[in-house]
C-alpha cells in the first residue's frame, strides 16, 4: 500500500467516527468540529494577524492540543484550515504552524516528476505539509464520498463545490484522485523477499562506529533494511534524530526510506532528514542564499527550462561547430548536457576553457585533436554565457544544486561547520551513483568520515549519462584513509539458480575492478527452474513468445503483478505492451505519455481552444461522446476553414451544416455546449478539469469500468493533468499554446521519460509491469522476462558523444583518450544493466532473443549470454508462442472519393511515401494547422515562393541577379525568418541558391511547365515538372529543381524515374529529364537504365495500389513526428468513408 | 526537578561548551545531547552559535535579548558575564556576541513548555484563562512591563514554580519555536518575534467575558 493511502485511510476513519455524530457530513464545519470533539482537541479561530497564530493561517500545538485558525474567508476556507492541522496532529509529533502556502488541499500527492516539483516534495517540511492537505482533503470530501456524488448523483465539480462551500480546486483534485485512481483492496499488497534471521554481515554493519564505512550491498542482500536497522541502533543509543542525515538518489528511494522509517521509528522519523542530494542542495541553497548572491527562493530551472534559456540568448552563442540551421534545438540540448557534465565534475567555465585551450596548445595535436579543442573552446564559450543568463533570471539550474553547495562549503568554514554540527551522522545509499560533485559535498560535511556510512554496489551502476562512477566506490579509502570496507553475504531474493547466474558474471564485469569478489550465499535455495533462454526468429515472434510465457506461468500460479518484463529501449517496451495488450493480458505500462490516444484526446480538446482551424476535430470527432463519421469532420473542418473567425467562435454553427449525419449533427451540438464559455486563454488545467469533470463522463466512465486498460487510461490522464497543472513561464502565446509547444519540444528532446513512471498509487493493478532495465532498479518479481538478447540491442552499440568533454575533465578517466574513456564507461554501464535485470527475479528468470534481422540477415546473440555457464542456463528448443486474436490483424482502410479535379502528383505521392497518415491529414482533409514553423522550413518556403516567381518570370524574360534578389527579398520580409538569431545565415544560405537558381537559367528559354500524366496499372501520377523549356544543346527538357545538395545515389529515388516517363508522355526522349541541385550547383541529366527504371515503377505501383486500397498507416519517427501538423491528433480518424466533393 | 534545577544544569552546559575554548565540533554535542536529550534542540543550535561567533562574528541568528531585567534575569546575565569574564581571562581569543549567549540561556529556561500536556491544561485551568492566553504566556508573546505583579505571582503559583524563575521567563525575548522544526526553510528565523500588551493579549485571546473582566482586575 502507498504512502498516501495509509494516510486517507486515517482521514476516512476519522471522517467516519465524526460523522457518525448526527451531522451534515456535507457541513464542513459541523464535520470538523465533531472531529475536534472526538479527538479531544481545542479549537479557536482568532483574527488574522493575531499574535497567537505566529504569523500563520493555522497552527497546531501540541502542547495543548489545539489548533488556531484565522477567522477569515468561509466558513468551508476555515473548515479547511482547520482539517490541514487536524492532518498533523493526527499523522505528526510535535507543534506546526502552517502559511498560506503550506495548505493547499488542491495539491496533486505527486506532482509530475519534471523539474522544480522533482527536487522538492521530498523536503521532510514539504511531505508533511503534503500528507496534511491530503489528510484533509480526504477528511473533508472522502473519496468515497465524492464518487458517488459524481458518479450516482451525478453531480459536477463545481455543484459539489457549491453544495459543500470547498474550493473547487480542492474538489478538482479530490475528484481526480478518487475517479481516476485505481482503488485499494485488501489483498493488493505484493509479497516481499523473506525476512532474514541471522545475518552477521548486517549486523557488523549497523553496529559499525569511530570509522567511515563502506558497505558493499549485493543486490536481494537486504541494504535498506540495513540501513534503517542503522538507524534504529543509533537512535537506541541516544543519537538526536535530528542530526541523522540519509541521502540517496531519487525521489522513489528516499519515499521508501521515509515509509520504512516511519514504520520503525513514528516518534522520531519525521525528525530524520531524508531526501536527494539535489533536494538537500535545494535546502542549503534556501538557507544560505544571502551567501550565495541568490534570492530566498530561487526558481529552479530544468533542462527543457536551460534549453530554452539558450535559445532565449542564441543571437549571442558563438556556434560554429554545434550549429545547427534545422533545428537549433537539437544541438543545444546536447550543449547542455555538456554543460551539466561538467558541473557534474565541479568545473566551471574557466576551468574549461583552460582545459580546451590546454588541448589546443598540446604541440602533438594532428587536425582530429585541434577540432575537438576547438569544439571544447565553443563548448566553454556558451557555458560562459549560460551561466550568466540563468544568474541574470536569479535562478539554478539541476548542477547548480549540487555545485554550488559544494563549492560554498569547501570555501566557508562558518556554513560547513554549521552544516557538520545539524548533520552529524550520515547515510548515504546507493553510493555507486555518486558523481564527483556530491562526493565533494560529502566530504565537506563528513569531515574525516568519522560517522559516515555509505552503502552501494559498483556493479549495479547505471547512471553514468548523470556523472555517477563506480570510480567513486573505489575512491572511498582515497578520500577516507581510516576507511572499513565490508560487504553483505545473503541474497534473500532469488533462487540459487539465478544468484548463480549472475554472479557468475560479476568477475567479468569492468565495474567489478576494486571491489570485493562477490560472494552470496542464496538464502532461498533451490528454485523451481533454471533461468531459460528463448529464441525466435523475428521481434513479433519473440513477442508472442513473452506473452505465451506469462500466460503459462500465470496457470502456474504467478500472478500478472508479480512478473516483469524489462526491456532496454523504450521503444521496444511500446511493442510489447501492445502485443501483450493485443492478445488480452493486461500491462501496467503508461508509454509515452503524449502519444497515447487517450491523452491524444485530450490534447485535441486544449488545441480546438487555441487552433484557429479546429483540425483537432478529425480526433474529437471520433470520440463515442460525439461520433462524427469521417465526412462529418471533413464537412465541419472545411466550413471553418472557410470562416474568417477561429473555429472556437464557428462551434454553435456547425451542427446546422448541410449534409451532416444525424450523428453528426448531434455530435457537433453537444461538442458547442461543451465547449460554452471557453476562451482561447483559459489554462489547460482549467478546461481540462471543466471539460472532464463538468462537461463529460469521462472520468465518471472510467470509474466505473474495472478493466485494466480502463484503468491504465484512467492512470495516464491523472499523470497528464497533474503535468498540465504546472505553467510553464518560457514561450509565446497563450497557457495553452504555450503548453502544446513544449509537450512538442518535450517529445522531440525526449525530456518526458520521467512522465512514463506509473504513480505509486496505481502499482497494485494485477498487471505484467513492463519498464526499462534502469526503471526496474531496486525493485524484484517473482517473474522477470529480459527481451532483445541479441548483439547491438543488449548491449546496445556505442553511438559516440555529440559533445565530448575536455581531456582531464572526468577524474578516473585519466591515462584515456577521452573517446576510449566513453566506450569504456558505455560498455561498463551496459554490463552493469545486465547484471540488474538479471538480478531482479526471484524464482523465475526468462530470457529471449531473435535470431533474424528486420533484412532477413542472421542476427548474433548478445555476449552477455557467453558469461553465463551452460549449466546454469536451460536453452529452450522450441518455444511456444501465443497467436494474436483474429480482429487484432485488420488493416484499417479507409473509402476516400476524391475531387474530380483531384490528381495524384509526384509531390503527393513523396508526401504519401513518407508518412501515409499525414498524406490523408493533409491532401484528403486538407488539415493543416496555423503552428510555428521552423526557421529552416521558412527559409524553405521562401525559396520554393522565389523559385515560383522565377518560372513566372522566366516566361517572358530572364531575370537578372538584382531582379531576383529584389523579388526574394520581398518575399523573404513578407514570409522569411528575418527576426530569428541566424536570420543571417538562413539568408545566406538562400540567397547562394537564389544565385544558382538564376544562373542555371542561362542559355535556357523556359515555356509554362505542362502536366504530364504519367499512367501506371494501379493509377496515374501527374507530374508537373519544376521547370520545362529548350536548352541549347539538349532541346527540350522537363526539369526537377531541388534545393539541397545531390546524394550519391540520387537517382535511386524514383521520382527521377517519373521525370523519364513524363518525359516518354510528353513525346520527348529519355534524356529531355533532367535534375537540378541548388546547393552544390549540378545541373545534369536523369540517368537511369532499364532495370533501374523497372524496379522504381515497381514501387510507384505499389504505392499507388496502397494508395487506391485505402491504407494510410502511420509512419512514427522521433523527429519528425513532433514537428508535425497533425501531431496532436494522429493517428485518429473517425470511421466511415470521405468524399471531397 | 524543579525548572530552576534545570535551568542550573543548562547553564552548567553552556558554560562548559564555552570553557572548552574550541570550536563546537561533532562529537563532543553528540556526547552532550546523549546526555541530555530533552536538550538536544537548543543544544544543537548553541553549538551552531558558538561555532558562527568564531567562524562568522556577523552573522546574527537570534534577536537582541530584552534590554530590561528583573532581579532574577539580573542574576542570571551576572552568572555568565562572570563566566565570560573569567574565559577571556584566561585568554580566550574568541570573540564572544554575549547577548546571543544569553539569549540562548534565557531560551532554556521556559517553566510552562517544560509542562506535560495535563500539566499544561491543568495550569490554564488553576489561572482560569482558554489554551490561547497560556501559550502566550509560553512563548512570551505579552510584554512583562504590562503585566500587573500580582498577575506574575499568580502565573507562578498556577504552574507551579519559583517567582524568580517565571519573572526571568516571561522577561525574556520571545521563544523561538521555529528552532525546534528541524526542516523549516530559515534556519533560525522566528515565526513569532512580536509581543502585544496583557490588555490586548486578555481582549484577543478568545475568553470568555467573565475571564476577561478577572484577568484586567489584576
Amino acid at each position: 500500500m502507498d504512502a498516501f493511502e495509509t494516510i486517507r485511510q486515517s482521514a476516512r476513519e476519522l471522517h467516519g467516527r465524526a460523522a457518525s455524530k448526527d451531522i451534515d457530513a456535507l457541513d464542513m464545519m459541523q464535520l470538523v468540529k465533531a472531529a475536534i470533539d472526538e479527538l479531544g482537541l481545542e479549537l479557536n479561530f482568532l483574527e488574522p494577524g493575531n499574535i497567537a497564530l505566529k504569523n500563520s493561517k493555522a497552527l497546531f500545538d501540541e502542547q495543548s492540543d489545539m489548533i488556531c485558525c484565522e477567522n477569515s474567508g468561509s466558513t468551508a476556507d476555515r473548515a479547511l484550515l482547520v482539517a490541514h492541522e487536524l492532518g498533523h496532529a493526527v499523522l505528526h509529533a510535535g507543534s506546526v504552524q502552517c502559511s498560506e502556502e503550506d495548505v493547499d488541499a488542491a495539491s496533486s500527492m505527486e506532482s509530475a516528476p519534471v523539474g522544480l516539483q522533482r527536487v522538492e516534495d521530498y523536503g521532510a517540511k514539504e511531505r508533511r505539509e503534503l500528507q496534511a492537505n491530503v489528510f484533509a482533503r480526504e477528511f473533508l470530501l472522502p473519496g468515497e464520498t465524492s464518487r458517488h456524488l459524481h458518479t450516482v448523483d451525478g453531480l459536477s465539480a463545481r455543484e459539489i463545490a457549491s453544495r459543500t462551500g470547498l474550493q473547487l480546486g480542492t474538489v478538482r483534485q479530490q475528484l481526480f484522485d478518487a475517479l481516476l485512481l485505481p482503488a485499494y483492496s485488501d489483498g493488493d499488497d505484493s509479497e516481499t523477499s523473506c525476512v532474514p534471521i541471522d545475518d552477521a554481515s548486517q549486523d557488523r554493519a549497523v553496529v559499525h562506529r569511530g570509522a567511515p564505512y563502506q558497505l558493499q550491498a549485493g543486490p536481494g542482500t537486504g541494504k535498506t533494511r540495513t540501513l534503517i536497522k542503522r538507524i534504529e541502533v543509533l537512535v537506541a543509543e541516544g543519537i538526536d534524530p535530528a542530526s541523522i542525515l540519509v541521502l540517496t538518489f531519487s525521489n522513489r528511494a528516499a519515499g521508501e526510506l521515509v515509509e520504512r522509517l516511519t514504520d520503525r521509528l513514528p516518534d522520531d522519523a519525521s525528525k530524520i532528514w531524508v531526501g536527494t542530494f539535489h533536494a538537500f542542495g535545494l535546502e542549503l541553497i534556501r538557507k544560505h542564499y544571502d551567501v550565495l548572491e541568490f534570492s530566498p527562493n530561487p526558481p529552479l530551472f530544468d533542462r527543457s527550462d536551460a534549453i530554452n534559456v539558450l535559445q532565449d540568448i542564441l543571437p549571442t552563442l558563438p556556434l560554429e561547430h554545434y550549429r545547427n540551421l534545422w533545428d537549433p534545438a537539437m544541438v543545444l540540448r546536447d550543449v547542455i548536457s555538456a554543460i551539466s557534465r561538467a558541473k557534474d565534475e565541479l568545473i566551471d567555465p574557466q576551468q574549461y576553457r583552460r582545459l580546451a585551450e590546454s588541448m589546443r596548445g598540446d604541440p602533438q595535436a594532428d587536425d582530429n585533436k585541434l577540432i575537438a579543442a576547438d569544439k571544447c573552446l565553443e563548448i566553454a564559450d556558451i557555458y560562459d554565457l549560460y551561466e550568466a543568463a540563468v544568474r541574470s533570471r536569479g535562478a539554478v539550474d539541476f548542477g547548480d544544486l549540487i555545485m554550488r553547495v559544494t563549492l560554498l562549503l569547501e570555501s566557508d568554514a562558518a556554513v560547513r561547520q554549521q552544516c557538520r554540527l545539524r548533520h552529524r551522522h550520515i547515510l548515504v545509499d546507493e553510493y555507486q551513483d555518486v558523481n564527483r560533485a556530491s562526493a565533494r559535498m560529502l566530504k565537506a560535511i563528513a569531515g574525516n568520515g568519522e560517522r559516515l556510512w555509505v552503502v552501494g554496489d559498483a556493479r549495479q551502476s547505471i547512471y553514468r549519462f548523470r556523472g555517477a562512477s563506480s570510480a567513486n566506490m573505489i575512491k572511498f579509502s582515497e578520500d577516507y584513509p581510516d576507511a572499513v570496507i565490508e560487504q553483505l553475504k545473503i541474497n534473500y531474493r532469488s533462487s540459487s539458480q539465478i544468484v548463480g547466474a549472475f554472479t557468475s558474471m560479476a568477475p567479468k564485469m569492468g565495474a567489478s575492478a576494486g571491489m570485493l569478489a562477490l560472494s552470496l550465499h542464496p538464502q532461498s535455495g533451490e528454485g523451481p527452474s533454471l533461468p531459460s533462454l528463448s529464441e525466435f526468429e523475428t521481434e513479433r515472434d519473440e513477442e508472442a513468445g513473452i506473452a505465451h510465457a506469462v500466460e503459462d506461468l500465470k496457470t502456474n500460479g504467478v500472478r500478472y503483478r508479480d512478473q516483469a518484463v524489462l526491456c532496454r529501449s523504450n521503444r521496444r517496451l511500446g511493442e510489447i505492451a501492445s502485443a501483450l495488450e493485443a492478445r488480452g493480458i493486461p500491462v501496467l505500462h503508461l508509454g509515452s505519455l503524449f502519444e497515447r490516444d487517450d491523452i491524444r484526446d485530450l490534447l485535441s480538446i486544449l488545441s480546438l481552444a487555441v487552433d484557429p482551424f479546429g483540425d483537432a476535430l478529425v480526433r474529437i470527432g471520433r470520440m463515442p461522446r460525439y461520433g462524427l463519421t469521417l465526412q462529418d469532420a471533413y464537412l465541419a473542418s472545411r466550413f471553418i476553414r472557410s470562416q474568417e473567425t477561429p473555429a472556437l467562435a464557428c462551434l454553435s454553427e456547425l451542427s446546422e451544416l448541410e449534409g451532416l449525419s444525424d450523428a453528426g449533427a448531434a455530435g457537433l451540438a453537444r461538442l458547442s455546449v461543451d465547449f460554452e464559455g471557453v476562451t482561447a486563454d483559459i489554462s489547460a488545467w482549467e478546461l481540462l478539469s471543466t471539460y472532464i469533470l463538468d462537461r463529460t463522463d469521462i472520468a465518471r466512465d472510467l470509474a466505473q469500468s474495472s478493466e485494466i486498460t480502463a484503468q491504465m487510461s484512467a492512470v495516464a490522464i491523472w499523470q497528464f493533468l497533474n503535468f498540465t497543472r504546472e505553467q510553464t513561464q518560457f514561450g509565446s502565446g497563450n497557457p495553452i499554446e504555450r503548453m502544446l509547444d513544449r509537450v512538442r519540444q518535450m517529445v522531440l528532446l525526449a525530456e518526458e521519460r520521467d512522465l512514463r513512471q506509473v504513480p505509486a498509487s496505481a502499482l497494485h493493478l494485477d498487471a505484467v509491469r513492463l519498464m526499462t532495465v534502469h526503471g526496474s532498479k531496486g525493485l524484484e518479481f517473482e517473474a522477470v522476462h529480459v527481451p532483445g538478447l541479441s548483439a547491438a540491442s543488449f548491449p546496445l552499440s556505442y553511438r559516440g558523444q555529440r559533445c565530448p568533454p575536455p581531456i582531464g575533465m572526468i577524474e578516473g578517466d585519466q591515462g584515456l583518450s577521452v573517446p576510449a574513456a566513453a566506450k569504456r564507461a558505455h560498455a561498463m554501464e551496459e554490463e552493469c544493466l545486465f547484471f540488474v535485470a538479471m538480478s531482479r527475479a526471484r524464482e523465475y528468470l526468462r530470457l529471449y532473443r531473435t535470431t533474424k534481422q528486420k533484412g532477413g540477415n542472421n542476427r548474433s546473440p548478445s555476449s552477455f549470454l557467453g558469461w553465463i555457464p551452460s549449466a546454469l542456463l536451460q536453452q529452450e528448443s522450441a518455444a511456444q508462442q501465443m497467436a494474436l486474436p483474429e480482429d487484432a490483424q485488420s488493416c484499417g482502410a479507409i473509402e476516400v472519393h476524391v475531387d474530380d479535379d483531384w490528381h495524384m502528383t509526384e509531390t503527393r505521392l513523396i508526401s504519401y511515401q513518407n508518412c501515409p497518415r499525414r498524406f490523408f491529414y493533409t491532401h484528403i482533409l486538407k488539415l493543416g494547422s496555423a503552428r510555428k514553423p521552423t526557421p529552416f522550413s521558412l527559409t524553405h518556403d521562401c525559396l520554393y515562393a522565389f523559385l515560383r516567381w522565377l518560372q513566372r518570370e522566366r516566361l517572358t524574360a530572364n531575370p537578372d541577379t538584382a531582379a531576383a534578389y529584389a523579388a526574394f527579398d520581398n518575399i523573404w520580409y513578407d514570409k522569411g525568418p528575418h527576426d530569428h538569431a541566424f536570420a543571417s545565415e538562413y539568408y545566406a544560405l538562400a540567397t547562394r541558391l537564389v544565385d544558382y537558381a538564376v544562373i542555371a537559367g542561362a542559355g535556357v528559354s523556359f515555356v509554362e511547365p505542362a502536366m504530364h500524366e504519367v499512367t501506371f496499372q494501379n493509377g496515374t501520377v501527374h507530374v508537373a515538372p519544376s521547370e520545362q523549356g529548350r536548352m541549347l544543346e539538349q532541346g527540350d527538357i522537363i526539369r526537377r529543381v531541388r534545393t539541397g545538395y545531390r546524394r550519391k545515389k540520387e537517382f535511386d529515388d524514383w521520382t527521377y524515374t517519373l521525370y523519364v516517363l513524363a518525359a516518354r508522355a510528353a513525346g520527348l526522349s529519355d534524356g529531355a529529364a533532367r535534375a537540378l541541385h541548388l546547393t552544390d550547383d549540378v545541373e545534369e541529366q536523369v540517368s537511369l537504365s532499364a532495370t533501374q527504371i523497372n524496379n522504381r515503377v515497381a514501387k510507384i505501383e505499389t504505392l499507388l495500389s496502397d494508395f487506391a486500397l485505402g491504407l494510410f498507416p502511420i509512419d512514427v519517427d522521433p523527429v519528425t513526428c513532433p514537428r508535425c501538423p497533425h501531431f496532436f491528433i494522429c493517428d485518429a480518424v473517425p470511421s466511415g468513408s470521405v468524399s471531397q466533393a | 526537578m524543579t525548572q530552576g534545577t534545570i535551568d542550573a544544569e543548562f547553564a552548567k552546559i553552556c558554560h562548559e561548551m564555552i570553557l572548552a575554548n574550541e570550536i563546537p565540533n561533532p562529537d563532543m554535542l553528540d556526547t552532550y545531547v546523549k546526555q541530555y536529550p530533552q536538550y538536544s534542540v537548543e543544544l544543537t543550535d548553541f553549538a551552531v552559535a558558538l561555532a558562527l561567533d568564531v567562524l562568522a562574528p556577523l552573522y546574527e541568528e537570534v534577536d537582541d535579548a530584552p534590554e530590561r531585567a528583573t532581579p532574577a534575569v539580573s542574576r542570571t546575565m551576572s552568572h555568565f558575564q562572570n563566566a565570560l569574564f573569567d574565559a577571556q581571562q584566561k585568554g580566550d581569543v574568541r570573540r564572544l556576541e554575549t547577548k546571543q549567549v544569553l539569549a540562548h540561556m534565557q531560551n532554556a529556561a521556559n517553566p510552562i513548555a517544560a509542562l506535560s500536556k495535563a500539566g499544561f491544561k491543568g495550569f490554564a485551568c488553576r489561572l482560569d484563562v482558554n489554551s490561547v492566553l497560556a501559550a502566550k504566556l509560553r512563548d512570551r508573546q505579552i510584554a512583562s512591563d504590562t503585566m500587573p505583579a500580582a498577575f506574575i505571582t499568580m502565573v507562578a503559583q498556577c504552574i507551579p514554580e519559583d517567582i524568580d524563575i517565571v519573572a526571568a521567563h516571561l522577561m525574556a525575548a520571545p521563544d523561538q519555536t521555529l528552532r525546534a522544526r528541524q526542516f523549516h526553510k530559515a534556519d533560525g528565523k522566528p515565526g513569532n518575534s512580536e509581543q502585544e500588551s496583557f490588555e490586548d493579549a486578555v481582549k484577543n485571546s478568545g475568553l470568555t467575558e467573565d475571564q476577561k473582566r478577572k484577568l484586567l482586575a489584576y
